[in-house]
């Protein structure tokens, strides 16, 4: 149960979550910057096979604005809290797992 | 911390915005000026953002595509004064023109609702990893 093979996977996921905020937190900023291209992290591509989540930045396919950037505003801040989400369902995951291993911890010395 | 690097993105953001509202200020405050320290009307500024990489806590440059935001310089606009028929005023040429700033108040007042605007997307942005610092200082609680 301590092997759990959850918390290894369950720490990559909360790297990669934290990393794409950095992404998504920079498309934010430079919302104004001419010539940016919008970056994101593709998730879906990275959890196929092993679990073996490299990061892979891709370029974010959306309507070029006249000064050559293509920041979407309303979709970046939808990812940003869709990704915050997904974080703290993430953290409440972990923190439920740790709670069983307490119990199981402390339960079985009561017998 | 990741999370912290995001805040410190999303920071840049407010830096280079809130340049460009000082910017846009300093324009509308002249829009009228037709003296300056180099001489001749107030020439309109604006301002230049460049992509800026980041370092995470380490010191490191952080590879995939991390950037933030920065000021890369301030440009004067080059496009001609308003010349206006003021033949009383102490600044007017031998004709009676008087050279007017280049400063078009409409657009800086747009351009100061789309700083403002890209501010508080930054100020949301940072909110938000607020809650995801606060909630990962609660895994094991």
């Amino acid at each position: 149960m301590i092997e759990d093979r959850m918390f290894p996977v369950l720490d990559r996921l909360l790297s990669q979550t934290s990393k794409r905020q950095q992404i998504l937190a920079g498309n934010v900023a430079n919302l104004d910057t001419p010539g940016y291209r919008a970056k994101d992290i593709s998730f879906a591509a990275e959890l196929d096979g092993n679990l073996d989540m490299g990061s892979r930045v891709i370029e974010v396919e959306t309507k070029e604005k006249p000064n050559g950037n293509n920041v979407d505003l309303d979709r970046e801040l939808t990812e940003i809290t869709k990704n915050g989400l997904q974080y703290v369902t993430l953290v409440q995951y972990l923190n439920q797992k740790i709670k069983t291993l307490r119990a199981a911890i402390s339960e079985g010395g009561k017998v | 911390m990741s999370l912290i690097t995001a805040m410190d993105i999303n920071a840049s953001g407010l830096t280079a915005q809130r340049r460009r509202v000082e910017l846009s200020s300093a324009n509308l405050a002249n829009s009228q000026t037709t003296r300056t320290e180099e001489g001749g009307p107030y020439r309109r500024k604006d301002i230049v953002f460049e992509t800026a990489s980041f370092q995470d806590s380490l010191g490191t440059a952080m590879s995939g595509g991390v950037e933030g935001v920065h000021v890369s310089e301030v440009v004067e606009d080059p496009t001609p004064f308003d010349r206006r028929y003021e033949p009383g005023h102490p600044d007017a040429d031998k004709d009676g023109y008087v050279s007017y700033p280049n400063v078009n108040v409409m657009a800086e007042m747009a351009n100061l609702v789309s700083a403002s605007k890209s501010y508080e997307a930054n100020i949301s942005a940072i909110g938000i990893v607020k809650a995801m610092i606060a909630r990962t200082l609660e895994i094991g609680r």
